[in-house]
């Protein structure tokens, strides 16, 4: 693909009907996991909104959307049937285990994986599930990042806090893409275009954690 | 304190109706509705960093 006006408007517009149907598909699990599935957590998270929607409606609403939005991808963009299906499984898959679960620490993996599955979803609908090995790679840091996240979230529900300090995200993100880049470039070499989003976190992700650190109260510890 | 009401009101509305509503709409207990949306765009931004270059190289 060459880069021209036409190419990024295809890419666009290509990417935002993604979103649409990948956002309506994510939703109806967000929808049963907080009206259904809530209720078997150890440690549950109830939250209001469930209470001012109505569930049914809801999940109407997204199915119809992902169907449509489904129709015109695979239409407009020529796009294979069987890799959304594909993709919806794989998703589909990981929410279910995600949900499923009601230990609350075991769900830290769970999650994890569901995140995965999320930012596969469009690339596997586009390309089919066999070109993927590359984009595993590049988010190698993102994973790492998730599980960081969610382990001191969930922990935190828990009332444990480990460790005792307020983890700032901008220099873990930063921290953490800077260690994985080395290894990816050697994997990916001399593939590398597809790490120049992961360069350009560090970079704003270095900036962000400068201008925090100056604003950093003194007496909270940070790692 | 009214007004933020009947913005959550129509935030819950739009939750049913649109894509996104229901992520921004299950943010609120913990934040703003303006922090919710940001949020959430701040996380496909970063979707759309790394998948961008991904199919640009295959497509």
């Amino acid at each position: 693909m060459t880069l021209n006006l036409k190419s990024v408007l295809t890419l666009t517009t290509l990417l935002f009907v993604g979103y649409i149907v990948l956002t309506c598909i994510y939703e109806i699990f967000y929808i049963l996991n907080d009206a259904v599935f809530v209720y078997r957590e150890d440690s549950p998270t109830f939250r209001t909104y469930i209470n001012n929607v109505s569930v049914p409606k809801t999940i109407i609403a997204r199915l119809l959307y992902s169907m449509v939005f489904t129709y015109l991808w695979c239409t407009y963009f020529s796009l294979s049937l069987l890799n959304v299906f594909v993709a919806v499984a794989i998703l589909t898959l990981a929410a279910m285990f995600h949900n499923l679960q009601s230990i609350k620490l075991k769900r830290v993996y769970t999650f994890a994986t569901f995140r995965l599955a999320r930012w596969l979803f469009i690339p596997i609908c586009i390309l089919g599930p066999s070109r993927l090995l590359i984009l595993l790679v590049v988010l190698l840091p993102y994973f790492a990042i998730q599980l960081i996240w969610i382990h001191s979230y969930e922990l935190n529900k828990y009332g444990i806090q480990i460790p005792k300090v307020k983890i700032r995200y901008a220099y873990v993100y930063a921290y953490v893409y800077a260690v994985f880049l080395p290894l990816q470039v050697v994997l990916l070499y001399p593939n590398i275009l597809p790490l120049i989003g992961n360069i350009a976190i560090i970079i704003v992700s270095f900036a962000k954690s400068i201008l925090e650190k100056r604003k950093r109260n003194t007496g909270v510890v940070s790692t | 304190m009214r007004c933020l009401f009947i913005a959550r009101k129509i935030v819950y509305t739009l939750a049913e109706l649109l894509p996104l509503g229901v992520s921004v709409a299950r943010e609120l207990d913990r934040t703003s509705i303006i922090d919710a949306i940001l949020l959430h765009l701040t996380k496909i931004i970063l979707e759309a960093t790394h998948i961008i270059p991904f199919l640009y190289m295959h497509l």
